[in-house]
């Protein structure tokens, strides 16, 4: 099974672009699901939602607390769990992957800085091999074989 | 093809200048709410849209780093 994702040209404040790939899942939790074009990072070692979207669509809020470290910052992070479909065109070319790890980033009182969900290495790069291409503006999923996920 | 994916590739092509630093939730390739809370802008779209399943997106304005 192949899905097919696209880059996205977005405008930046300073007059320039950046391009980002954008893989478009479901993400579902107790309360409900919701649809993301989520950025896919393979330098990111597990998902990270945040706790606005984490509280909409009703992931596990009593996990673990912890920390995540990013370029000269650290964020309060939590762990937990969510169930995220990779969507195609059609219904029948989705991957549901259930209960992915994932770090629910934590706001801080009083600011509404919450950043897009970003899909990482754990639980996601062991089911596909992702291969990006980005001149021919195309980032493909390739679920892995039974026989190479066995090998684990 | 199913609904959200044409909404992603609605989304794609879209340039949300006028949106900088905002949450969207996109429905029927629609902007249908918008704002700096991403909960109060999945509630808005689920009360207005309740049988659909909106495209939450951020409009980022800055360089980063993933």
């Amino acid at each position: 099974m192949t899905l097919i994702y696209k880059f996205k040209k977005e405008r930046l404040e300073n007059g320039g672009y950046a391009s980002r790939p954008r893989i478009l899942v479901e993400l579902s939790g107790d309360d409900g699901s919701i649809i993301v074009p989520a950025l896919i990072d393979s330098g990111c070692d597990t998902s990270v939602i945040p706790e606005g979207i984490a509280k909409a669509v009703g992931l596990n809020m009593s996990g673990i607390k912890d920390k995540l470290y990013a370029y000269r910052e650290v964020n309060e992070v939590m762990q937990s769990t969510a169930n995220i479909t990779f969507l195609g065109k059609e219904y029948r070319q989705s991957v549901k992957l259930p209960n992915i790890p994932v770090l629910i980033a934590l706001a801080k009182e009083g600011i509404n800085e919450e950043e897009d969900i970003i899909l990482g290495i754990n639980g996601i790069f062991d089911v596909f091999e992702i291969t990006f291409k980005k001149i021919q503006n195309k980032i493909i999923f390739k679920k892995a074989s039974k026989e190479i996920l066995s090998r684990g | 093809m199913i609904e959200s994916y044409a909404n992603y590739e609605w989304f794609l092509k879209k340039d949300f200048k006028d949106y900088s630093g905002k949450w969207l939730a996109i429905i029927d390739k629609k902007i249908v709410a918008s704002g700096n809370d991403v909960k109060q802008v999945i509630q808005r779209a689920k009360k207005d849209y309740p049988t659909k399943k909106p495209l939450i997106t951020k409009v980022k304005d800055g360089l980063s780093i993933l």
